[in-house]
């Protein structure tokens, strides 16, 4: 494996102390503080309804779950290969990329409105069981995070599509590809919480 | 190996890791190991996607050891409150 790192090519050294921007660290540890919250509120309330917690990944929708992290997971590639396409000086590969880790998010979103409509006509709703409350509070705030790494990635968008980045200078693209992989990451956590552990 | 050939790899690592992941999700096996098993998928693609897809490698020590920290000791901390104590 180390040896195919070397093959990746890396922002330019000394830039910044982070990859990216400080900001968008914040934003991210501030994102990922709320998420642990949520898990330590989720670990609570599977010990306190454990028979909730056993029975609720049944009622959901397994299958839409699955999609959506991989769609979540490719999206971050598209994002990834968004980057190293910036750092070759292909801003037109980076655009296209970029525009498919967008359209991944979007895809994300379609999956998850039919889910959540998927639920309400099987009766999932969040009253009555602490596992579907939990299941929504935790997707819905995901969700939201979906949304402002879209914002942040069309932002990069138009701002590649300018010609604004290069090799040496391309911190927009990084930064919202850092948060859109944070966002990721979230997600890697929650999908087995919901639709994997009995 | 290209940059983009290595990118695609890791991410058909972490296809393959949300497979195995997923087809716990039936409920066939003991409820502990399938804790075990789903909440170490979580450490492990974490740290890939952390590694590969961030680029946190050994010029940002700090930070990335602090991602690290998080996405094991999240599920480990899952793991112990929501499976182990649960039972």
């Amino acid at each position: 494996m180390q040896l195919t790192l070397d093959a990746v090519p890396h922002s330019p050294p000394a830039r910044s102390p982070v990859p990216g921007n400080r900001g968008i660290w914040v934003g991210i540890f501030c994102e990922l503080t709320e998420f642990a919250l949520m898990f330590l509120a989720y670990a609570y309330f599977r010990l306190t309804f454990p028979e909730d917690f056993h029975r609720g990944p049944g009622l959901l929708n397994t299958t839409a779950g699955v999609a959506n992290t991989l769609v979540m997971l490719t999206s971050s590639y598209c994002a990834m290969r968004a980057m190293i396409a910036i750092r070759c000086n292909q801003s037109g590969a980076c655009l296209r990329w970029l525009a498919a880790t967008l359209g991944l998010g979007v895809v994300f979103l379609l999956v998850k409105a039919w889910e959540f409509s998927w639920n309400l006509d099987h009766g999932v709703v969040g009253t009555g069981n602490s596992f579907i409350a939990m299941y929504y509070y935790l997707t819905l705030n995901h969700l939201v995070h979906v949304v402002w790494g879209c914002l942040g990635l069309v932002w990069a968008l138009l701002r590649t599509w300018a010609g604004a980045y290069s090799p040496a200078d391309h911190e927009g693209v990084e930064a919202a590809t850092l948060y859109w992989h944070a966002t990721d990451l979230a997600w890697i956590v929650i999908f087995p919480l919901m639709y994997v552990l009995r | 190996m290209s940059a983009e050939t290595f990118a695609t790899r890791i991410w058909l690592l972490l296809v393959g890791l949300t497979l195995l992941s997923a087809a716990l999700a039936d409920g066939a096996a003991p409820g502990l190991l399938t804790a075990l098993v789903a909440l170490a998928v979580v450490g492990i693609k974490g740290a890939l996607v952390i590694r590969h897809f961030m680029g946190l490698d050994g010029r940002f020590p700090r930070l990335r050891r602090l991602m690290n920290g998080y996405v094991v000791l999240v599920p480990a901390l899952l793991f112990v409150l929501g499976s182990v104590l649960a039972r």
